[in-house]
């Protein structure tokens, strides 16, 4: 191996003892934290339910769980002028797929030619 | 009779695929449980050669394995001339240990996925063929055998992906599948013709040391490169990557990654071990680390806003496709020169680290992507919600795949990605640094997925109690084991798997 | 449930009206006015009951919020103190013996819940900052039995 490929993965560094050494007193310290924590927790019927402005979960089940496509829209709406071309030019045609392959065959037979 | 088992292992390693894909209709007649034994049965027994093989290349050196018999001599009667090559070396060792561990995984899986499907004998005859025609592409050392293998593995893989027709939609994606990869084919025929109607020859050592950088080798180069950076899936040749993939049957994906790779590994062994010095690899390499650069930032972006999960995972295929090639390309362009003592061989091997640490940790991903779609027949993630009540084990897999394609240490994705950013960076640091925004991104969209499918309340309309079944598990367990494996020892991997394939590519 | 010595710094509120007038509801946020300011106290009204210290409740407890209340209650976070605002929470006020109320609220929280009353019809902001007051030296005082 190179020498500086050791650098970067120094075989040391993963060590499989020394890492579970680190887990160990990662452990510990998680331990402590936990005993300074409050102990007069007690589980009552409703506690855990998620607040919907005292209504029950089972009256609006779609309330529940934000996921899927709902996520990161913020993201991808600022972004919009950058994703709409992107997604638009995934048409799903199979005839772009092959005018995409012919543009970079030439694409690339140019730049090998004049450079 | 002395037969050299060592000696005859690439041959054998496509042999037995061969000869079980076609005894497998035979025994399906006489009992079912005979094929499905016959299932593992071969894939072990192709794994015990390729173990043999991989030992042999590692301890003593590489050979090169003519059919039929007799030593390989440049000129004469008895000659490498007219004979089909294979070659054993890092390479391929690399490249079939990596398709095995996936197949294996896979038909382990597939024991309890398919179950209730009718026609297995046919999926298990595909399956062979397409671990035999993967398994060829990497083992030939003769360009025109490597077309052949080429379209078996295409035909095999546009059957598989066909298989569970979904009311049509995955028939029209191996249609797709099927005419870019024949239409990918006959243009690297063309190619072949070029470089045979120059030079006379067509295994790769003889044609490595006559080649020369005349216009015509220069366009059959692109035509080789474009085609098979089709097989691998860059961009912005990509387009058919999500569609086979999300159709595929869950086990299928796990190995069509690995086919896909195929593609890449060829694509090395061309680029430097074909071409080498005759053209300017500076121009090449450019040219493969744009397409790399490409693939990751186009792969990552669109992958944030699928809605379906394994079209997203196909997406991030291409994404980490553009690492490969972002990190073979910048070895590329300093072939030759001193700065590839410097950094470059430890950029090509982050990219060649990265592609076994990219089919097992994929492979995982793909697995559970089955798993919930077997479970609860929900493709979209809209209608999924609160499995982790219940899939827990899915889950743990899910969690192991998603933080090593992320690249969070101490996972084997942060090992090929550190090596990648610190040599790439040297070589231009912009690079690097779009680099590590794609796996930023990368990570954020797997907390999306993962929050989207485990997270939040039990679903009452897909709440089933209970974690699929157990052969699918342990498929995932062998993947999972092998993620955490090259996790913990990465520089035992690098130094004995990884290096003889950089060496063997030409590169010292 | 444990009452720490920073239990009385600036104390969040949720306020949760279970059929009242609406009469009490408006002297609680008059108290947030300039002219009156709690604010200045750091108590200020938050929007969920998981980020709350103080309930604040009036109204009577009709049928249909019987419930609701109860949730409202468990899902605050411990320690927690309920402040009951106003004649009808403490007793039912006008509406006594109506076919629509369940009884004070006080019937309906567990035994060991912190109360404090604060009276009238409607409650004048003056009494409700006194209540807090007296919610204050209340707390003082579990403090000093818990040592």
């Amino acid at each position: 191996m190179s020498a500086l490929a050791y650098q970067l993965v120094p075989v040391s560094g993963w060590n499989p003892l020394v890492l579970i050494l680190l887990a160990l007193i990662v452990g510990v310290l998680v331990y402590m934290i936990y005993r300074l924590g409050n102990h007069s927790y007690k589980e009552t019927k409703y506690k855990r339910e998620p607040f919907l402005s005292g209504n029950s979960p089972a009256d609006d089940p779609d309330s529940l769980h934000i996921g899927g496509s709902n996520l990161y829209w913020g993201f991808t709406r600022a972004l919009k002028r950058y994703f709409e071309p992107l997604v638009r030019g995934h048409t799903g045609l199979l005839n772009d797929y092959l005018y995409w392959f012919v543009i970079t065959v030439v694409v690339i037979m140019v730049v090998l030619y004049f450079v | 009779m002395n037969i050299d088992i060592v000696q005859h292992s690439p041959a054998l390693i496509l042999a037995v695929p061969l000869l079980f894909a076609f005894l497998t209709p035979l025994v399906d007649r006489i009992s079912e449980k005979g094929r499905d034994a016959l299932f593992f049965l071969g894939l072990i027994i192709m794994a015990f050669f390729v173990a043999i093989m991989a030992y042999e290349v590692y301890t003593v050196g590489e050979w090169s394995y003519v059919f039929g018999g007799g030593t390989v001599t440049p000129t004469g009667a008895d000659s490498s001339f007219f004979r089909i090559l294979f070659v054993a070396d890092g390479v391929s060792a690399m490249a079939s240990i990596t398709l095995t561990i996936s197949a294996i995984g896979a038909a382990i899986y597939s024991y309890t996925f398919m179950k209730d499907e009718t026609g297995l004998n046919k999926f298990n005859t595909l399956f062979f063929l397409m671990v035999a025609g993967v398994n060829g592409m990497v083992l030939t050392g003769d360009l025109f055998n490597l077309f052949v293998w080429f379209e078996v593995a295409s035909v095999s893989s546009a059957a598989l992906i066909a298989f569970k027709t979904y009311e049509g939609k995955a028939v029209e994606a191996a249609l797709k599948y099927m005419i870019i990869s024949v239409i990918g084919g006959l243009f690297f025929l063309l190619s072949i013709g070029f470089l045979y109607g120059q030079y006379g020859v067509l295994n790769y050592q003889l044609l490595a040391e006559n080649i020369t950088g005349t216009n015509l080798d220069k366009i059959a180069l692109t035509i080789l490169v474009v085609v098979l950076a089709l097989k691998a899936g860059a961009v912005p040749l990509h387009f058919i990557i999500p569609d086979a993939y999300s159709m595929a049957p869950g086990s299928v994906t796990a190995v069509l990654v690995v086919a896909s790779q195929a593609g890449l590994w060829v694509l090395f062994r061309v680029v430097f071990t074909l071409y080498g010095v005759a053209v300017n690899t500076l121009t090449i390499g450019w040219i493969v680390i744009v397409l790399g650069i490409l693939s990751m930032f186009i792969g990552v972006t669109m992958a944030l806003v699928q809605k379906t999960v394994k079209r997203l995972m196909a997406y991030h295929a291409i994404s980490q496709t553009g690492y490969m090639l972002l990190g073979v390309g910048v070895g590329l362009a300093v072939l030759g020169k001193p700065e590839m003592g410097l950094y470059g061989r430890t950029a090509m091997e982050g990219g060649v680290f990265h592609i076994i640490n990219h089919a097992m940790y994929k492979g995982l991903l793909f697995l559970t992507a089955g798993a919930i779609i077997f479970k609860t027949g929900i493709r979209k993630l809209d209608d999924l919600g609160g499995l982790g009540h219940s899939m827990k084990w899915t889950m743990g897999f899910f969690i192991i795949g998603a933080l090593a394609i992320a690249g969070i240490p101490p996972f084997n994705g942060f090992a090929s990605k550190l090596m990648i950013y610190k040599s790439v960076y040297r070589f231009n640091p912009l690079l690097s640094i779009i680099a590590m925004v794609v796996s930023i991104l990368t990570l954020a969209s797997f907390v999306k997925v993962f929050h989207s499918i485990f997270m939040g309340p039990k679903d009452e309309d897909i709440y089933d109690t209970g974690d699929v079944p157990k052969p699918m598990l342990a498929g995932m367990t062998i993947l999972a084991a092998f993620v955490i494996l090259f996790s913990l020892f990465p520089g035992a991997v690098v130094s004995n798997i990884v290096e003889p394939a950089v060496e063997a590519l030409g590169v010292i | 449930m444990e009452l720490s010595k920073t239990f009385d710094k600036s104390l969040w509120v949720f306020h949760v009206n279970s059929g009242s007038c609406n009469a009490c509801d408006i002297e609680i946020v008059a108290s947030v006015t300039p002219r009156y300011d709690v604010e200045r106290f750091g108590i200020k009204l938050v929007g969920t009951p998981r980020h709350a210290d103080v309930l604040l409740f009036t109204g009577p407890v009709i049928k249909k919020t019987k419930e609701r209340v109860l949730r409202v209650y468990e899902q605050t976070p411990d320690p927690k103190v309920v402040m009951i605002i106003g004649n009808c929470a403490s007793t039912t006020g006008v509406y006594y013996d109506s076919y629509a109320v369940e009884g004070p609220i006080d019937t309906l929280l567990p035994d060991d819940a912190n109360l404090i009353y604060v009276n009238g019809c409607p409650v004048r902001p003056e009494n409700i900052i006194n209540g807090v007051k007296e919610a204050w030296l209340y707390l003082e005082e579990l403090r000093g039995d818990q040592g």
